[in-house]
């Protein structure tokens, strides 16, 4: 199969590092119209590894150093050139829009976490839920469970309403989740002209200050999952 | 196109090297693996009909694609605690 990791404008420049894709082999351009597919091929599909997730975004990451590439979801696979050739014409106007959409940008992540003080914490995932005696305690305990939830995700989106609003003035693309687990609380992400990372950066550090209360963690550049 | 310059400068960081931790300390920050996990499983062009991924051999379209975001470790030990002697009866991990 056709492992693909992102498509390219055919004038982009080529990275000047021979890029290793998943595997250890290199990667496949396959040109059709004003699109460039990124791809290896491989015996089978991938599994999901972390090892393959980090070759998989690296390969993506050696685009975005020298242009902004639309990065394909993990897992994205053809089963022939032709079909990836079929996939690239069908889709050309859209890749085509969203590749100028991201030119020239990338994507900042801001990971949001509570600090102390926070209102609401997130329980750890793995705690185990408490053994009931009847019927009639399960339902309790699976009612406060549920209570406990929706006030977490409550919080949560409150948390990222005070990042997201913090910078509002850069008018941004943004996007975010709630994700209340394992101590996150969600992730906020903005699609930011290569011009202005330092000021983006620093924005994010003033945020920090103004924030004590939540723990931010700013993480990029990334090419623009979020945006496309 | 036009060609994007100062490629080396964008991977400069301003912020503390702790702020701008990826994925790499893995082992001892398993919480920025969201952010990889996130964006690579989760995010992306998807190319409709063609995404089938798997862990530890099951197809992630037993168990829902938005589902793993904590960390594939997450997912795998909930599916091996959860897994009888058939793995594709096991229950997709939910959102809280």
């Amino acid at each position: 199969v056709l492992h693909g990791y992102c498509i390219r404008g055919r004038g982009d420049p080529e990275p000047d590092a021979v890029v290793e894709g998943l595997g250890g082999g290199g990667i496949l351009r396959i040109e059709e119209g004003d699109l460039v597919l990124w791809c290896s091929e491989l015996d089978a599909r991938p599994a999901v590894t972390i090892d393959h997730l980090k070759a998989h975004d690296n390969v993506v990451r050696a685009a975005l150093r020298v242009a902004t590439p639309l990065p394909l979801r993990f897992g994205t696979a053809f089963d022939d050139e032709a079909a990836a050739r079929a996939m690239l014409r069908e889709r050309s106007e859209e890749f085509g829009a969203a590749l100028e959409r991201v030119a020239g940008r990338v994507e900042m992540g801001i990971r949001v976490s509570a600090a102390e003080g926070f209102e609401a914490v997130p329980e750890p995932r793995s705690e185990p839920r408490p053994k009931a005696r009847s019927g009639r305690e399960f339902l309790e305990i699976r009612r406060r469970e549920l209570d406990a939830a929706a006030s977490m995700k409550a919080a949560a989106g409150a948390a990222l309403d005070r990042v997201e609003s913090g910078l509002v003035d850069l008018a941004l693309p943004s996007h975010r989740e709630i994700l209340p687990r394992e101590g996150v609380l969600g992730l906020v992400a903005h699609l930011v002209h290569r011009g202005d990372l330092g000021l983006y950066r620093q924005r994010v550090a003033a945020l920090r200050d103004d924030l004590p209360e939540l723990v931010l963690v700013p993480s990029g550049p990334w090419a623009p999952y979020s945006f496309v | 196109m036009p060609a994007e310059r100062d490629a080396d400068r964008l991977f400069d960081v301003t912020l503390a090297q702790d702020d701008i931790a990826f994925w790499e300390d893995d082992a001892g920050d398993r919480q920025s693996l969201v952010d990889l996990i996130n964006r690579v499983l989760d995010r992306g062009v998807v190319i409709t009909g063609d995404v089938t991924i798997s862990v530890a051999g099951v197809d992630l379209v037993y168990l829902g694609l938005s589902a793993v975001l904590t960390s594939v470790a997450t997912a795998r030990e909930r599916m091996d605690r959860n897994a009888g002697p058939d793995r594709r009866s096991v229950s997709p991990p939910r959102d809280g």
